[in-house]
C-alpha cells in the first residue's frame, strides 16, 4: 500500500514537472541581438550533409560563427509540402528554410519569410554578382527574400568506353540533336532474341524531360501567367522518344529503379549536374560530360534553393549570421566541393571549386558552365503535382496507350485546372 | 422521501457512468467529430497549404464534378475497392480453410501465412516494386529461368498486367492476414454435428460448403467485407503510392481517390479542394458500409 502511495506521488511529481517544463519559455528567446555566439539556430534542408566534417558546410558554419547549427533534414519528396505546412502554422522550430523556386514567391506573399534587405545593406554579399537567372526569378517580389545556395543544371553524361567501342567521336558542347539521335542508335546493342542489351540513351527523368521539350522549342514555363506552356516541342520530343522506345534504343518506362547509365546498361544519360559528385570515381568505366544537345534552342533548367529566414523565428539575427557565412567565399567553396554544384555568385563559381576532384575522367568541365549560361528557371517554378502529372502522361505516350497530342493536351488541361487555384 | 433518495441514487449512478465514459467522448469529439467537421468546413474554402484561405461555398464540389481527373479516379476507386474486397476475402477464406484442416505444424503454417501481413504496407509495396521490375525484376528473372527465354513483362506499367500485379500484392497485406485469422476463428465455431449430419445425408463437399459453412460464417463474412471495403477505400494509398506513384501510373489506371487527395493537397497545395475530395471519399465509405449492411439482411444468417 505504502509502495503504491510512493509510486503515485512520484508519478504525480514527474507529471507536474513535465507540464511545467513544457510551459517553460523557449530558451532561444533569451538570446539578445548583440550576443550571437552561443546562440542556436535550426536550418531545414532536404539533403543529408557530407560525412566528411571538412565538407560539412553547416558544421563549418557553426565553427566559424560560434552559433550552434542544427540541421533538420526533410525527405525531398515531402520537402515543399512540409515547408508550406510550417509556414501555414507559423512554426518556430526552423529559423532558416532553404526554399525551392516554386515556393519563394508564395512564402514572401504570405509573409512567412522576412525581407533580407536590412541585412544585405550592411553585408559584403554583392547581389549584382548573382547569375542573371536568379535576379530574374526574384524580380517582382518587392524585396530580396532569399539568397541562392548554389546553381545546378542538367547535362549529358556519356560512357567513353562505349563510344570507343563503336568508334564514334565523343559528344561536345556543340553537339546537335540529330548527332545525338544518330549516336544513340549506333550505341544500342541487342541480344540474339532482339531485346536490348545496352540502350543508346536512358529514359529522361522528371528533370530532363523538360530539357528535351524546352530544347525542341517550347517555353515550358511562363513567368507572367505562372502557367505551363508546351505544344509542338513537347509533341516532337515525345514522338522521338516513342520511336527510340519502339526500336529498343531507349528503355520504356517501368518500375525499375536502377540507374542504367551507372550500371553500364545505357551509353548516354541526361541528368542533373549534381550526379558528378555522386558518380565521382565510383563508376567502372571512363565517362565524361557535355551539354544537352541543341535541338531548336540550347535549353536546360536551372536548379537552386534559397536561404530564407522564417518570419516566426526568434533567432533572425543569428540566422542571418549563418546565412552570410554560407553565402561567403568559404561557405560557397565548401558547398561546391561537397555537392559539385557551382556557386550562384559568378566570381566564386569562376574559381572552380565545384570541379569534383575525384571525377578524374572528366575533361569537359565547360559543359557545366555552358549549361549554366543557357539555363533558365522553368518547370521548377510549377507545382510538382502539375509536372508529375505531365511526366506520367508523357511516359504513358511512350508505352503507346495515348499519343503525343493527347498527352500534351491532357497535361495542359490539368495544369490550367490546377494553377491559379 | 424514499422516492427522492432513489432518484438521487439513480442520478449519481448515471453521472458516474457518464463520468467513466467521458474520456472516450472527449477522444471521440476531438479526434473523430472535430476532424470531420473541420474537413467539411475547409472544403468550402480555397485554402492552400501555406494557410491562405477564402470562403468559396461549393465551388470545390462543382469543380470536382466537372473534372475528368476526378471522374476517372472515382471509377478506379470503385473498381479497385470492389475487386480488392472480393479477391482478399476469397483468398483469406481459402487460407483459413487450409489452416483449419487438422494437420501437423499448423501453427508454423499459420505463422508463415500471416508473416507478410505484419510487414508495413509501404515496405511491402517497395519490395514488390522491385520484384515486378521489367529489366531487373525478380519475377521476370524467375519466369525467364523457367521458360528459358528472356521474359520482360512490364508488370506495373502495362495496362494489361498492372491490375493483375496490384491485386496479387494485396494478398499479402495486413488486411488479408487479419481477415484470414477472423475467418479461421469463425470456421472453428461451425458445429461439427452439422457436417456429420451432412455426411449421413451424403452431401458433397461443395454442398456442405454452400449450405453449412457459408451460412454459419456469414456474420463473419459480413464483418470482413465491411472492414475490407473500408480498408480498400482508405488504406490503398500506402500500397499504391510506392507502387505506381501519386499519378497512378499507367495512364491514371491506379489513381484511387486517396492518391488524388494527396496529389491535390500536398503536391498542388490545394488543401480546400483536397478536403472536398476527402468529404466525397467519406461519403463513399458510408454508402459502402450502409449498402453492405442492407444487402446483408437477406444474406447473413444469425443463429439467434
Amino acid at each position: 500500500m505504502n509502495l503504491k502511495k510512493v509510486l503515485s506521488g512520484f508519478l504525480m511529481i514527474v507529471m507536474i514537472s513535465s507540464v511545467l517544463l513544457g510551459c517553460k519559455k523557449d530558451g532561444s528567446e533569451s538570446v539578445s541581438k548583440g550576443d550571437l555566439s552561443g546562440s542556436e539556430i535550426t536550418i531545414s534542408v532536404w539533403n543529408e550533409q557530407n560525412a566528411d566534417d571538412e565538407l560539412n558546410m553547416y558544421l563549418q558554419a557553426e565553427k566559424a560563427t560560434g552559433i550552434k547549427v542544427n540541421v533538420n533534414v526533410i525527405p525531398e519528396s515531402d520537402y515543399s509540402s512540409k515547408l508550406n505546412q510550417m509556414v501555414a502554422t507559423k512554426d518556430k522550430s526552423s529559423d532558416i528554410f532553404v526554399v525551392w523556386e516554386n515556393d519563394i514567391k508564395n512564402f514572401a506573399d504570405t509573409k512567412g519569410i522576412v525581407a533580407l534587405d536590412k541585412y544585405l545593406k550592411e553585408s559584403t554579399i554583392n547581389q549584382d554578382e548573382f547569375i542573371d537567372a536568379v535576379a530574374n526569378l526574384t524580380e517582382g517580389l518587392g524585396a530580396t527574400y532569399g539568397l541562392p545556395w548554389c546553381a545546378a543544371t542538367e547535362i549529358l553524361y556519356y560512357n567513353q568506353d562505349m563510344f570507343d567501342e563503336v568508334g564514334i567521336p565523343y559528344p561536345n558542347n556543340d553537339w546537335a540533336y540529330s548527332d545525338f539521335l544518330e549516336a544513340a542508335e549506333k550505341l544500342t546493342r541487342y541480344n540474339d532474341d532482339g531485346t536490348t542489351e545496352v540502350y543508346g540513351f536512358d529514359l529522361p527523368n522528371t528533370q530532363t524531360w523538360w530539357a528535351g521539350i524546352g530544347g525542341a522549342g517550347d517555353q515550358v514555363y511562363d513567368a507572367e501567367s505562372g502557367q505551363l506552356v508546351i505544344g509542338e516541342g513537347a509533341k516532337s520530343f515525345i514522338d522521338d522518344c516513342a520511336q527510340m522506345v519502339s526500336k529498343g534504343i531507349m528503355p520504356e518506362p517501368s518500375s525499375d529503379t536502377s540507374d542504367k547509365f551507372a550500371s553500364g546498361k545505357a551509353a548516354i544519360s541526361w541528368l542533373g549536374s549534381w550526379n558528378i559528385g555522386t558518380y565521382s570515381d565510383k563508376l567502372d568505366f571512363n565517362w565524361d560530360i557535355a551539354t544537352i544537345p541543341t535541338d531548336k534552342i540550347k535549353y536546360n533548367t536551372l536548379h537552386t534553393g534559397f536561404y530564407t529566414i522564417n518570419a516566426n523565428s526568434k533567432n533572425q539575427d543569428a540566422a542571418w549570421k549563418v546565412i552570410e557565412w554560407l553565402m561567403g567565399e568559404k561557405g560557397q567553396e565548401i558547398n561546391s566541393k561537397s555537392s559539385g554544384n557551382p556557386s550562384a555568385l559568378k566570381s566564386i563559381a569562376d574559381k572552380g571549386a565545384w570541379k569534383v576532384e575525384t571525377a578524374t575522367t572528366i575533361d569537359n568541365w565547360e559543359a557545366v558552365t555552358d549549361s549554366l549560361a543557357a539555363g533558365v528557371f522553368g518547370y521548377t517554378c510549377l507545382p510538382s503535382g502539375v509536372t508529375n502529372n505531365a511526366i506520367s502522361l508523357f511516359n504513358t505516350a511512350l508505352s503507346g496507350q495515348i499519343n503525343s497530342q493527347e498527352a500534351v493536351e491532357e497535361a495542359m488541361k490539368y495544369a490550367a485546372e490546377t494553377i491559379g487555384y | 422521501m424514499e422516492i427522492k433518495r432513489r432518484r438521487n441514487k439513480t442520478l449519481v449512478n448515471n453521472l458516474t457512468a457518464y463520468g467513466f465514459m467521458l474520456p472516450w467522448f472527449i477522444g471521440f469529439a476531438f479526434f473523430t467529430v472535430f476532424p470531420v467537421v473541420f474537413m467539411f468546413s475547409v472544403s468550402l474554402t480555397n485554402r492552400k497549404l501555406n494557410g491562405i484561405s477564402q470562403y468559396i461555398g461549393f465551388t470545390n464540389y462543382k469543380n470536382i464534378f466537372s473534372s475528368s481527373t476526378f471522374r476517372n479516379s472515382f471509377r478506379v476507386t470503385m473498381f479497385f475497392t470492389i475487386i480488392m474486397m472480393i479477391v482478399t476475402a476469397l483468398w483469406a477464406l481459402f487460407m483459413a480453410f487450409l489452416l483449419n484442416r487438422r494437420q501437423k505444424l499448423n501453427g508454423i503454417f499459420q505463422f508463415c501465412y500471416f508473416l507478410p501481413s505484419v510487414i508495413p504496407s509501404v515496405a511491402l509495396a517497395y519490395a514488390f516494386r522491385t520484384i515486378f521490375g521489367k529489366d531487373a525484376g525478380l519475377f521476370n528473372a524467375l519466369l525467364s529461368l523457367i521458360s528459358g527465354s528472356n521474359v520482360q513483362i512490364n508488370w506495373l506499367f502495362d495496362k494489361n498486367t498492372v491490375y493483375l500485379a496490384v491485386f496479387f500484392i494485396t494478398l499479402f497485406t495486413y488486411n488479408t492476414g487479419q481477415m484470414m485469422l477472423i475467418f479461421r476463428s469463425g470456421l472453428n465455431d461451425v458445429p461439427k454435428e452439422l457436417y456429420e449430419a451432412g455426411n449421413i445425408d451424403g452431401a458433397s463437399a461443395w454442398l456442405k460448403f454452400t449450405k453449412i459453412t457459408l451460412p454459419m460464417i456469414s456474420p463473419i463474412m459480413l464483418f470482413n467485407t465491411v472492414m475490407g471495403s473500408i480498408s480498400a477505400l482508405n488504406g490503398s494509398f500506402a500500397l499504391l503510392y510506392p507502387l505506381t506513384g501519386e499519378t497512378g501510373d499507367p495512364n491514371k489506371m491506379t489513381q484511387v481517390l486517396s492518391l488524388l487527395i494527396y496529389n491535390e493537397a500536398f503536391s498542388n497545395h490545394k488543401v480546400g479542394y483536397g478536403c472536398a475530395l476527402s468529404v466525397i471519399l467519406f461519403l463513399i465509405a458510408c454508402v459502402f458500409g450502409i449498402g453492405i449492411f442492407a444487402v446483408s439482411k437477406k444474406l447473413v444468417y444469425y443463429e439467434n
